[in-house]
């Protein structure tokens, strides 16, 4: 009877989270630097979806700013916060490390690093329309992680003091290398991309990066999923968790790639946006408790609606312009996360 | 039960996606109606851009692109500009009215959704890469042109390049004619006289990390032309300068590119070690506003004769 | 039902077991003591297959227990080890509900048998009423309790204790050591537990092994191993031995200022 009661909570949870996940998203498809009336977006989509016809109350140019411009954002907003979040909860759980998030790994050097000689390249390359930059910030941020592991195993174990230690050091080589070569490429309007990346933005236009990214993101938050149980038995400790059976060291393994990828597929959409992975774990912990399984599709929905409001302010507070994400996600963020740590219950915070 | 929530959720979520990729080829808001005979241009970076043979709404990418519009007399096509477009006073007008809007600058990014708005039937771009956002530009089915303009002749490619797509193919040949001539003529007063060396500071606010500009740059060009020589030449792009090596070749003209934010020669005049150099001893140290300079348009003159007054002026008393 | 066979084991190069053969039958009650770095801990740690031996093999039931899976043996074997730390706010029902861990796989969750055990083994330790406290709140005595009941969530035949009486109130090593001892009456379970203590692994446990420096030194009843001399050899203490007024089992007493070798 426990067990039912429990699961239902749980999913009445989730449902609940979906649901505002989804009322932000629609609320983020409804505004923008073009002003586009409610009705008529209701139109647009329900046209779209071919059951439904009417007479066009607006303008072709609307229906692209709608479907080729604002919801692909809104989406790869929802998915990269989804990631990010996902991969925070798995990091911070891996390593016990509250203070943990999805970078400290050594991936968002990579992915800036990656970037960086993308963008340094004088090659045209329309790669399926989007660019070298996304593919090599994708493939930076899993080499580094790589790089990371191997440097930390030590006969066949990694121990997670040595992956924090070779994560930062890693982090700290690419980085310098990154900043040495915007200093060395004197290329104007370089240091601004380099930038641009660093701090992030959700530029997403059309729908094949979506088509890309989207499979591997919300294949691996439900696979991230199915190790809720395990994840929960790693918080005893490496040792209490081997007690209870677990293959520690192929559990690592496990939760670093899963972690690592949802991480990369983020950042090669958004570049490097900062704090969704780290509060986004804490805040929901403080409020819905640390089972994993409860933890990890609450952190996915949450950070996926976080990014999607966060994202809208930073495109119309200062509409034309933008303000990069990576700044509204800290502003936003920090204090509320302040909040919660002063007004909730579990003292041992995490 | 969870297991049976988890893959209910999956589905969902495999639908959503579904519906939202359905509509992945949105209605075209750009392509030519079957009236109009299409033209097909290939840009600076080889990319082949099809559009209506007479654009009537154009958005500009760059100040160049929008000064060599309204100088081909496209202005009144023009709708969109960036934030940084500032010449000619008739596009300052237009903007001041709200004939033309402003789509953002390339940082962060420019407003995608603005300028679908606006509708334009081609936009112009420039870069040494294709942009990223002129992808975005291909995804939502407008026409970008990328410019490309390495030197002066480059620049007279592009004039005739925007003069084809806009049909103005004559105008652009007159026009690249009298930049030519003007040219010629700043060129054959300066001949013949002993070249000066220059130093071009495009940034002095650290003494110890001076910023000028090197070979493949329009400035190294113009000085050349100009009757001087770019100390820096012999470097790459926007090279970095030692403090002490601009000592060591004491140049007879220091041009400072900043006055548009503000800098001025008393920012140096007085520092130690550039006091001593022979530039600001002669006084022939000078800040200016360096627009003209760098944009590859049709100013390119203005900025020729701008520098050569600098580096020669006892051959413009006049 | 566990046999040890010429087992050794390293840390490094530091040797710490060397060539340890044992057998323990099912439903036996073994202490495990000697003097600190004698290899007591490690060699729990082996019998629970966390630690692989450098030579030699460990037989649980006649499986050789490096070739088990660990998931196997954990549905077996059970751990209280001496402390972990638990950075994240799990109440104690949570933490006990982990010993279900080697029950399931990627796929199942938790079901109403896994409550059902859960409940009894707070019940059987005692702690129920403290289920839905945090489990980092709780006290010294409470927290081991909670992790013995985690170890019985996950119904082993064999447990191991790592010094389940460190640190705590002399109410609570009794009731924890009263609470073993049922276990194993009542159930069966074969009991493993590393003791400091000598009088109370005296008390509770029907077979002493004495550990020195990696080897045993001594294995038998409480009286055929405490004894003065065997204590004076492998301690260094010269200690009285004497009987327990009400139980007739060995109690080892000590007389200050004289418990200095001769």
């Amino acid at each position: 009877m426990f067990a039912r009661l429990r699961q239902n909570r749980r999913l009445l949870i989730l449902l609940a989270l979906g649901a505002l996940l989804l009322l932000c998203m629609l609320i983020a498809v409804s505004l923008g630097a073009v002003s586009i009336s409610p009705l008529n977006i209701i139109k647009m989509v329900l046209d779209k979806t071919g059951l439904f016809h009417f007479t066009a109350t607006w303008q072709p140019s609307d229906e692209t700013i709608l479907f080729l411009i604002r919801l692909p954002r809104v989406v790869a907003g929802a998915l990269v916060g989804a990631a990010l979040a996902s991969a925070g909860v798995l990091f911070q759980g891996m390593l016990r490390n509250p203070m943990a998030d999805p970078y400290i790994i050594g991936t968002s050097a990579g992915a800036a690093f990656g970037a960086t000689i993308a963008m340094m390249l004088p090659v045209s390359v329309a790669f399926l329309s989007f660019g070298l930059v996304p593919i090599a910030a994708f493939f930076g941020a899993l080499g580094a992680v790589l790089l990371v592991y191997n440097l930390a195993k030590v006969g066949g174990k990694t121990p997670i003091v040595s992956m924090l230690l070779a994560g930062f050091a890693v982090s700290a080589m690419l980085t310098a290398v990154v900043f040495l070569m915007v200093t060395l490429s004197g290329r104007q309007g370089f240091l601004q991309n380099v930038y641009s990346f660093l701090m992030g933005s959700i530029s997403v236009t059309g729908w094949t990066q979506i088509a890309l990214i989207a499979p591997l993101i919300i294949g691996g938050i439900i696979a991230a999923r199915f190790l809720a149980f395990r994840l929960n038995a790693l918080s005893l400790g490496e040792e209490g968790a081997a007690y209870l059976g677990i293959d520690v060291e192929r559990e690592k393994i496990l939760i670093l790639a899963l972690g690592s990828l949802l991480t990369a597929a983020a950042v090669s959409i958004s570049g490097l946006v900062g704090f969704v992975g780290l509060v986004v774990p804490h805040a929901v912990r403080l409020v819905l408790g640390p089972d994993h399984r409860l933890l990890l599709p609450a952190a996915a929905l949450s950070g996926g609606a976080f990014l999607v409001l966060a994202d809208l302010f930073a495109r119309t507070v200062l509409a034309p312009s933008e303000i990069p994400i990576g700044i509204l996600t800290a502003i936003i963020g920090a204090p509320f996360f302040i909040y919660l740590l002063r007004h909730t219950r579990r003292e041992y915070a995490f | 039960m969870k297991r049976l929530a988890l893959i209910l959720i999956a589905l969902g979520s495999a639908l959503i996606l579904a519906g939202a990729l359905l509509p992945v080829t949105a209605s075209s808001t750009s392509s030519p109606s079957n009236t109009k005979q299409s033209l097909e241009i290939t840009d600076d970076h080889g990319r082949t851009v099809t559009i209506a043979d007479i654009p009537e709404r154009v958005i500009s990418l760059a100040p160049s692109a929008t000064e060599i519009l309204f100088a081909l007399g496209v202005g009144d096509k023009v709708v969109g500009v960036t934030d940084y477009c500032d010449y000619p006073e008739e596009l300052v007008e237009k903007i001041d009215t709200g004939e033309i809007q402003k789509v953002g600058a390339p940082f962060p990014g420019f407003n995608l959704e603005t300028i679908v708005d606006l509708k334009p039937d081609v936009v112009f771009a420039i870069g040494a890469t294709v942009p990223d956002y002129v992808y975005d530009l291909d995804e939502l089915g407008i026409p970008a042109i990328v410019l490309n303009a390495k030197d002066i002749d480059g620049i007279f490619h592009d004039i005739e390049l925007v003069g084809e797509v806009s049909g103005k193919e004559e105008e652009a040949e007159v026009l690249v004619a009298d930049l030519g001539d003007d040219i010629d003529e700043i060129v054959a007063k300066v001949s013949g006289v002993s070249i000066r060396a220059v130093f071009y500071g495009v940034d002095v606010s650290n003494p110890a990390l001076l910023w000028t500009a090197g070979n493949g740059t329009f400035i190294d060009a113009l000085i050349a032309l100009a009757g001087g020589v770019n100390i820096a030449g012999d470097l790459e792009g926007w090279p970095t300068y030692n403090l002490e090596d601009l000592v060591d070749t004491n140049p007879d003209i220091i041009v400072l590119g900043g006055a548009l934010w503000g800098v001025s020669t008393a920012d140096v005049v007085s520092k130690p070690v550039w006091e001593d150099l022979d530039a600001i001893k002669n006084e022939r140290i000078f800040a200016i506003d360096d627009t003209t300079l760098v944009r590859p348009g049709p100013r390119i003159a203005e900025g020729l004769e701008l520098l050569a007054t600098l580096i020669h002026p006892e051959l413009f008393e006049d | 039902m566990i046999s040890i066979k010429q087992v050794s084991f390293s840390y490094g190069d530091n040797p710490v077991l060397r060539q340890i053969n044992l057998s323990v039958g099912e439903g036996e009650v073994v202490a495990l003591l000697g003097p600190n770095g004698s290899g007591k801990t490690t060699l729990i740690k082996l019998v629970s297959g966390v630690l692989r031996p450098a030579t030699g093999d460990i037989h649980l039931n006649g499986s050789i227990l490096g070739r088990m899976k660990r998931r196997q043996v954990a549905q077996r074997v059970a751990v209280v080890p001496q402390q972990f730390s638990m950075p994240f706010a799990f109440t104690l029902r949570e933490v006990v509900l982990l010993g279900r861990t080697p029950f399931h796989s990627i796929f199942s969750d938790e079901g109403e048998r896994d409550h059902s055990v859960v409940q009894q083994a707070m019940e059987h330790v005692g702690i129920a009423s403290l289920k839905e406290r945090f489990f980092n709140e709780l006290s010294g005595g409470e927290r081991q309790k909670a992790i013995l009941a985690m170890a019985l969530a996950q119904e082993p035949r064999i447990l191991l204790l790592d010094e389940p009486t460190a640190h705590l109130d002399i109410n609570h090593q009794v009731e924890i050591l009263d609470l073993v001892r049922r276990l194993n009456r009542e159930q069966g379970v074969t009991v493993i537990g590393v003791m400091h203590d000598l009088n109370m692994a005296a008390l509770y446990f029907e077979r002493l092994i004495l550990l020195k420096e990696g080897s045993i030194f001594a294995d038998g009843t409480p009286e055929e191993v405490l004894t003065a001399e065997t204590i004076e050899e492998v301690f260094s203490a010269s200690v009285q031995v004497t009987r327990h007024p009400f139980t007739n089992t060995p109690h080892v007493v000590v007389v200050p200022g004289q418990t200095l070798p001769r």
